[in-house]
């Protein structure tokens, strides 16, 4: 069920409306049952995968605080993924099909993990601490590394054997990645790291965990919560304010905009440029990767207000996941602007655990290769996102060493400013396109696009095109530049508000009969 | 704090003066919209006694005028059929092509291009209909097998969008069907490349083409056609109009051979042919060894195809004495 699609339309309303009136722990309730529906949408048996991790992690830092569960509850809660694939393979049959191995895994997982939690209750408490940490930390992570890169990595090295002349028979198995694991499998280890810190307590239910984790506006692509902010605002029911009816509204209308007229449209440009059969020169080139810049931000930043606005009409707060990207002034302000819940996340529970710049310049730039190059590769088991990280750090390298650029970003006067994220922006599209490329063949195709001037399909009225679908998104900002949050538009005039509002409902009813997934979603 | 902001009251009274407006000025326009050419009078407007054909309602008529009722002493042909019949302008297509070599032997005629591309046997008949209000002398119906399966997804979206499913339900406003329709028509049609276009819809020809290898989709489309040009036929002879039937022909290499293949029309067609219903298989117009010049693709002919028709459908109506006398000079 996407943000965009009429279902959502009918479910967000009705589960709302349910919401309101009843007691906090009904609320979570609601909250856990709408979550596994909407994500049960997409597919039923990651529902499994998901409720393993939620125990996990809930049990896990239980036990780091000391609050020893019973075996039973224990017991019941780690034979839920079984019970739900056993029931998923008995009474649904004909729409999906659930392999032996699933059953399997889903099987051993509560013989493999109670007797683990005995094991390391029995040892000291500042080592039962970390073992639980770990426990939690190490499972997320091989559930992450399983479904998202274990075919990348074998195949990768069946392809290193292969060019050496060597052919170990082997038979890859076909691993679906489940929608949504980047995100939750992120947000549990910063629960589990920030519970063993002592930055939080534990959940103090496991209905109000799994609610948590499980939050359907937030599940599927971020923006990645940190527990100590997001966590209070599920163990304290929210009171009911029209602000928020208003600000979830402005927020839904912004992020459809985003969405619908500036992504999807901007989509034609990029998927013609950057499709194999396609024989674009340099203006189409230049046209196609300018397209993409926008359609990945009015995609990604549409959904975070989507997001937003749905966790806002149930009085959640989400953070702000974008801060007018493209007037970045270099690498480092851009990752402060792009996707901040990510980055954050990554300069927290990796850079600085790495040493961070703690640790002289040379070990500083390691550690910013290392976090840029898992930060591409959380985007996607491929060789082009482990090029658009490395691209990245190499750019913070850049910037870090090389004194006139360093002073550049931080510039204050508005020509150097303007050169500034001018040239940032530049750098941007060319990280767009190693991302968009898909395969370095595709990145080849892309950059040979750029040296053929021939003429080919006129370019000049796609150009007039692409702009008019990329003005109004420009105009919005304009309207919110001097803001922290760049879908705030409550400095304005009430009538500015209202006609903007109309403007920008217009323009999404305009391309509003195709509906398209969220590039994100598929990480 | 209020429940409903002065912002939003604005967002809501500039909608619904937005409505009111589009539903009071633009009226004609609107009409069948989002039918994908299967509302009955969509594209002919009708403005005192003079009829405008006009690109609207899922129909892309070329823009043209007659008067409502016809001249006593004009000879009106009313070319109904697919993009092969439309060509690329009415003055390249048969029907222009035709109205010269009328004039030419001296006859009052006005040839009206009715011609819309991807229309069926079923859209194209209710346009038969339709035009049996304006008393044509003589309709050209051009008959063809290619376009069933945009007769098919077309009946879908119309079906659809029509059907009470809550998806549709923004588009109820007229305004934003407006809106949508300027976007879609002014914007997109006219500002991005078709090659632009053809990435996104590669999904949809793909789909066309599997179905058009089918054979047992063939054989359902072959009788669904037969029948529904059976139903046009008897609607025109009904109404006492003598008709015209122009068959399709595909132009196909095969092993550097060139045939022309009419998908087995000419098995049924010959039955509906009787004194006030003629026949001209295209087949029968071009040599297969002049195809090669004459055709641009498979299905769509050059202008100098059209001439050619054209000259054949004048020559047949003559040796038939179907034409008027010639005015006196």
């Amino acid at each position: 069920m996407s943000f965009t699609s009429w279902q959502y339309a009918l479910f967000l309303p009705l589960v709302v409306v349910l919401y309101w009136p009843l007691p906090r722990l009904g609320r979570m309730a609601l909250l856990l049952a709408a979550s596994y529906f909407f994500y049960g949408l997409w597919d039923l048996r990651f529902l499994a995968l998901l409720m393993a991790s939620t125990g996990i992690d809930y049990f896990c830092a239980r036990s780091m605080v000391g609050i020893r569960e019973g075996r039973a509850k224990i017991l019941c809660t780690t034979l839920a993924p079984i019970v739900w694939l056993g029931g998923c393979s008995f009474l649904g049959q004909s729409i999906i099909s659930i392999s032996p191995t699933s059953l399997i895994v889903a099987g051993i997982f509560p013989v493999l993990f109670v007797p683990m939690h005995e094991w390391i209750w029995t040892w000291s408490e500042e080592k039962r601490r970390r073992g639980f940490m770990w426990l939690s930390v190490l499972t997320n992570l091989a559930v992450l590394g399983f479904f998202k890169y274990f075919g990348f990595f074998a195949s990768s090295l069946l392809n290193l054997l292969g060019a050496a002349g060597i052919d170990p028979g082997w038979t890859l198995p076909h691993i679906i990645l489940p929608v949504a694991v980047s995100f939750y499998t992120f947000q549990s280890v910063a629960y589990a790291v920030d519970v063993y810190k002592g930055k939080l307590q534990p959940a103090t239910d496991l209905l109000t965990f799994s609610a948590y984790l499980a939050f359907f506006p937030q599940l599927v692509a971020g923006p990645i919560e940190r527990p100590a902010k997001f966590m209070p605002q599920f163990t304290q029911a929210a009171r009911w304010e029209w602000e928020h009816l208003h600000a979830g509204l402005r927020l839904l209308l912004i992020g459809a905009f985003k969405k619908v007229f500036v992504a999807d449209n901007c989509a034609e440009i990029a998927n013609y440029v950057f499709h194999p059969d396609a024989t674009p020169n340099a203006p189409w080139a230049l046209l196609g990767i300018l397209a993409f810049a926008f359609q990945i931000y009015g995609d990604f930043s549409g959904y975070t207000d989507l997001a937003r606005g749905s966790a806002r009409l149930l009085g959640i707060n989400l953070s702000t996941n974008f801060r007018f990207p493209y007037l970045a002034s270099g690498p480092s302000d851009f990752w402060q602007r792009w996707h901040i819940t990510l980055s954050s996340w990554f300069r927290d529970y990796v850079y600085i655990p790495l040493g961070g710049n703690r640790c002289g310049p040379t070990r500083t730039v390691v550690n910013l290769w290392i976090t840029m190059v898992l930060a591409g590769l959380w985007h996607g088991a491929s060789w082009t996102f482990v090029l658009w990280g490395a691209y990245h750090a190499l750019m913070l390298t850049a910037y870090r060493l090389i004194p006139g650029l360093g002073a550049l970003e931080t510039a204050t006067t508005r020509g150097k400013r303007l050169f500034a994220i001018s040239f940032m922006f530049v750098l941007t599209l060319f990280g767009w396109a190693i991302f968009r490329a898909q395969t370095l063949g595709g990145l080849e195709h892309w950059m040979h696009a750029m040296t053929i001037w021939t003429p080919t399909v006129p370019w000049f009225r796609a150009a007039c095109w692409l702009f008019i679908h990329i003005l109004p998104l420009i105009l919005l900002q304009i309207a919110s530049r001097h803001l922290e949050d760049e879908s705030e538009l409550g400095h304005l005039s009430w009538w500015s508000r209202g006609l903007i509002f109309f403007a920008l409902f217009l323009l999404f009813a305009s391309s509003s009969t195709s509906e398209q997934e969220f590039i994100y979603f598929q990480f | 704090m209020r429940a409903l902001t002065r912002s939003f009251l604005l967002f809501l009274t500039l909608w619904l003066t937005l409505e009111l407006a589009v539903r009071f000025i633009f009226v004609s326009t609107m009409e069948g919209r989002f039918d994908y050419g299967y509302h009955p009078t969509a594209g002919f407007q009708e403005v005192d006694d003079k009829v405008n054909l006009k690109r609207t309602g899922g129909r892309r008529f070329f823009p043209q005028s007659f008067q409502k009722e016809r001249p006593k002493d004009v000879y009106r042909v009313m070319v109904i059929g697919d993009s092969v019949a439309r060509g690329t302008s009415v003055h390249e297509s048969y029907t222009g092509y035709l109205q010269k070599e009328l004039l030419v032997a001296g006859i009052k005629a006005e040839c009206l291009n009715l011609g819309l591309p991807g229309f069926g046997a079923r859209r194209k008949d209710l346009v038969v209909q339709q035009v049996l209000k304006y008393q044509p002398s003589l309709v050209i119906l051009h008959v063809g097998t290619t376009n069933e399966y945009e007769d098919e997804r077309e009946w879908g979206k119309k079906e659809s969008f029509n059907s009470p499913h809550p998806k549709n339900w923004l588009m109820r406003s007229v305004a934003l069907r407006q809106v949508y329709g300027i976007k879609t028509e002014k914007v997109d049609g006219q500002l991005l490349p078709q090659e632009v276009r053809a990435i996104g819809s590669a999904q949809d020809a793909m789909t066309e083409q599997i179905a058009s290898k089918d054979p047992e989709k063939q054989r359902q489309w072959t009788q669904f056609v037969e029948a529904t040009t059976r139903e046009s036929i008897k609607r025109l002879q009904d109404a006492g109009i003598p008709t015209l039937i122009v068959t399709q022909v595909n132009f196909e290499i095969n092993a550097q051979q060139v045939t022309l293949d009419d998908r087995s029309i000419s098995n049924w067609i010959g039955d509906l042919v009787s004194d006030k219903v003629l026949l001209l298989p295209m087949k029968s117009v071009f040599m297969p060894d002049q195809a090669r010049k004459l055709f641009m693709d498979s299905a769509h002919v050059l202008p100098e195809g059209h001439r050619l028709i054209a000259r054949s459908l004048a020559s047949l109506l003559k040796e038939k004495g179907w034409l008027p006398l010639p005015l006196q000079k």
